[in-house]
Parts: C-alpha cells; sequence; structure tokens
C-alpha cells in the first residue's frame, strides 16, 4: 500500500529479490549478474521493476530498467530514489 | 478426491514415472502432446502451438498425481508463478520435475506448495509454482478478504469509471479481427469498457456447451463442472489481448507481432465459475516497456469476486521467434 512504503534493508531486499526471481537467497550475492549468473530475461527484470516500485512506492523510469542488473545496483537505485 | 481426469482444456493423460519423496527426490511426470489435443485448432490455425495455460493445466496435474498427502479433497489455491521460456508443439513429450514442500507462510498452515520444473526433449519451457489447500475453506475467505482490501482503490475505480464514457461493445467479430484465437480458444464474448493504454472490461459467458465439458459423465457432481482454472485465466487474457492489441489488429500468427504469454504471478482462484455464469473479467494494464506489457486484475460473478491476478506479463514478438522455434524432422 502506498502510505506505508517498506524502508531500504539490504537483506530484506535480498529475500525480495530471491522471491520475484525463483531462485535460493545465497544465489543473490551483492554483485550476482542477474542477467548471466540467475538467468534474468527482460520480462523478468520487468517485473522485478514494477514490484520494487510498489514495495518501496518509487516510479523507476524505463532507462533505469538497465541499472537492474546485480542487487548492489538496484540497492543504490532505490536509496537514491528514497532521498528525494 | 483427486480429480486428475476432471475436465479441463488438454487431452492427455499424465503419467507417474516417479511419486518422488517430499524432502528428497522430486516427483516426476510425463505425457504426450497429441498433435490431436483439441486446443490446437484454435492455438492457432495454421500453426499449432501449446497454449501456456495448458502447460500450466499439464503441471497441476501433476501436481494432483503426486500430491504427498493424498486422499483428501485438495484444491488449487494458487498459481504462484509461471514463467514460459520456450515454446511447447504437438508431438512433445512434456515432463514435469516437481518439488514439494509444506506452506510456510501464516496462511499457508496445512497447505503444500510446489515448484515444477516443465520440459521437452528440447529443453526446459516452464517453471511453475503451485499452492494446494484442502477445499480451500478458510484459507480462501482469508484470501479473498485480503484480495479485497489490497486492491481497493484500483478495483473501486474500475467499477466506478465503468459506467462512464468508456463503455464500448466490441462483439466477438471485431475480437476475431483483433485476436488469432478460434475455437476452441477464443474464450471471450464481449469487451464492454476499453480505456487505450489503460484498462479493460470483458465478458465470458459458460454454458454447459463448453467444449471442456464433453467428457464429462452423467454421474459426475457439481464440482466436476467447475470451469477449469486454466481455461478461465486464458480468458482473462483474452481481454488483455484485446486492450493492448485493438489499436494494431494481427488475426494471423504467421506475420507481423505475435503476443506471446510471458509469465503468470500470483493468480488466486476463488469461486469456481459454473454453467450459467456470467464472468466479467477486469484487466488493467499496470506498466509498459516497450513491446512488453505487464497487466493486474480479477474475474467477477455477478457480486463475488472468481480469481485474482496479481501479474500477467505479454510480449510482441516477431512471428519468426514463433515459426524458427519448430522442430525439424518430424517428430
Amino acid at each position: 500500500m502506498a502510505d506505508t512504503a517498506a524502508a531500504l534493508d539490504l537483506e530484506e531486499l535480498r529475500a525480495f529479490v530471491a522471491d520475484v526471481l525463483d531462485v535460493e537467497e545465497e544465489e543473490v550475492t551483492d554483485d550476482a549478474d542477474f542477467v548471466a549468473e540467475l538467468g534474468v530475461d527482460s520480462l523478468m527484470a520487468l517485473e522485478v521493476m514494477v514490484v520494487l516500485e510498489k514495495k518501496y512506492s518509487v516510479k523507476l523510469q524505463e532507462q533505469e530498467m538497465k541499472e537492474i542488473t546485480c542487487l548492489s545496483n538496484v540497492y543504490d537505485l532505490l536509496a537514491s530514489k528514497l532521498e528525494k | 478426491m483427486l480429480t486428475t481426469t476432471a475436465c479441463g482444456p488438454v487431452d492427455g493423460t499424465i503419467e507417474v514415472v516417479d511419486p518422488g519423496a517430499p524432502g528428497g527426490r522430486p516427483a516426476r511426470t510425463r505425457v504426450h502432446i497429441d498433435a490431436n489435443e483439441r486446443v490446437f485448432a484454435g492455438h492457432f490455425p495454421g500453426f499449432p502451438v501449446f497454449p501456456g495455460v495448458c502447460v500450466v493445466e499439464y503441471a497441476h496435474r501433476g501436481a494432483l498425481a503426486t500430491l504427498p498427502e493424498p486422499g483428501e479433497h485438495w484444491t488449487l489455491a494458487a498459481v504462484e508463478s509461471s514463467r514460459f521460456t520456450s515454446p511447447v508443439f504437438p508431438g512433445d513429450l512434456l515432463s514435469c520435475d516437481i518439488t514439494w514442500s509444506r506452506g510456510t507462510g501464516p496462511r499457508e498452515a496445512g497447505a503444500w506448495r510446489c515448484r515444477v520444473a516443465v520440459s521437452t526433449g528440447r529443453g526446459p519451457v516452464a517453471l511453475v509454482r503451485l499452492r494446494y489447500a484442502r477445499d480451500g475453506g478458510g484459507q480462501r475467505e482469508a484470501a479473498v478478504a485480503e484480495r479485497t482490501a489490497e486492491a481497493a482503490p484500483a478495483v473501486q475505480e474500475h467499477r466506478t469509471e465503468h459506467r462512464t464514457e468508456h463503455r464500448t461493445v466490441i462483439t466477438t467479430s471485431e475480437i476475431r479481427r483483433v485476436l488469432p484465437h478460434r475455437y476452441p480458444m477464443l474464450l471471450i464474448d464481449r469487451v464492454t469498457e476499453l480505456v487505450p493504454g489503460g484498462r479493460a472490461t470483458g465478458l465470458k459467458a459458460v454454458t454447459c456447451n463448453e467444449p471442456w465439458y464433453e467428457g464429462v459423465r452423467d454421474k459426475a457432481a457439481d464440482e466436476d463442472y467447475h470451469y477449469p482454472w486454466t481455461a478461465l485465466i486464458e480468458s482473462w487474457c483474452h481481454v488483455a489481448g484485446v486492450l493492448v492489441a485493438h489499436d494494431q489488429p494481427n488475426p494471423d500468427v504467421l506475420s507481423g507481432q505475435v503476443m506471446l504469454l510471458g509469465g503468470i504471478t500470483d493468480a488466486t482462484p476463488l469461486r469456481p465459475a459454473v454453467p450459467g455464469d456470467l464472468v466479467e473479467h477486469r484487466v488493467r494494464l499496470s506498466r509498459q516497456v516497450g513491446e512488453t506489457f505487464m497487466f493486474e486484475g480479477e474475474s467477477r460473478i455477478g457480486d463475488e469476486t472468481a480469481l485474482t491476478v496479481g501479474r500477467l506479463v505479454m510480449t510482441m514478438r516477431p512471428a519468426a521467434a514463433l515459426t524458427d522455434a519448430v522442430p525439424t524432422g518430424g517428430e
């Protein structure tokens, strides 16, 4: 729900992303490449983007989807959005 | 009671190759996708591709046949997710590796979940996660309440605004000019509301003459006439298809851009549809990036929510993406 946006926490984000991608949490290391190592395709990347938007009540632009390549990038992207 | 042979949009009979051991090795089932599967006639004329929802149907049947705790009346509580990575064609041998685990969430007490890796001789085709509960029961009611609360603003808006200027009537003949699907896989009768780039509402009338009921015996119980959930999801998808393809109709799958089902997440069956029901599908386009579309919505029967769809992804790809994938050299 929009008024109860989740606070950003790396471990929680890891669990959340692992769930969306249907992989084990251990596989989502900070730097594991979503495409090369976790088998994420463009459709899954869109899904990750949409669920992150909902969970953290942020709006991500289409070009920012390119930054969704590994967990630490996602964290930084969300952190920059949540500061504003 | 396990109704693995209940009505559905598939005709084959699955074979349990290995019943598996929960916590140990996965169960395995397989089924030959016969060229005579009736869905092929309409999905699509001249170019048979096995529908993604039918892959889910076989995964579901495999799950029912290998459920670690048989002897009770288990029902599908949710399609937690399904992702389609490669097409399935007539003649394929569809294998399902089914890994069972106990439900862990607060609402999943007593539930069983499974992860089904589906493959053909060419490799993986889909990954499906399903959840089962005994008779739906209290879990189902809790889910309805939660879903209703969760989706309230969008659903409410959809309902209120439906009464206004976006009302339309897109009839069967027009739907056939927009979608390539044909009998028995054209599962929408009329579109009643369409906001380009926004949302659409469509109707599906369920009758006892549905092709899926053909083999139902005279002694069958009322539950045997529950409209197959996989077919109901497909029907919902057809409204989504009209929403995005209505400006760029392409009833031919062999040319131009074709629409492929990429994935379904959190589809929750709530109230079964039966002959005589008029199902109203409500579809909202939640996001579009390039030629990829993500939808959400629900299906209603009168005042009741019959089905909720958390996320559904479709993508437009050149027809060659499909035609080039056809295996050569026969079966």
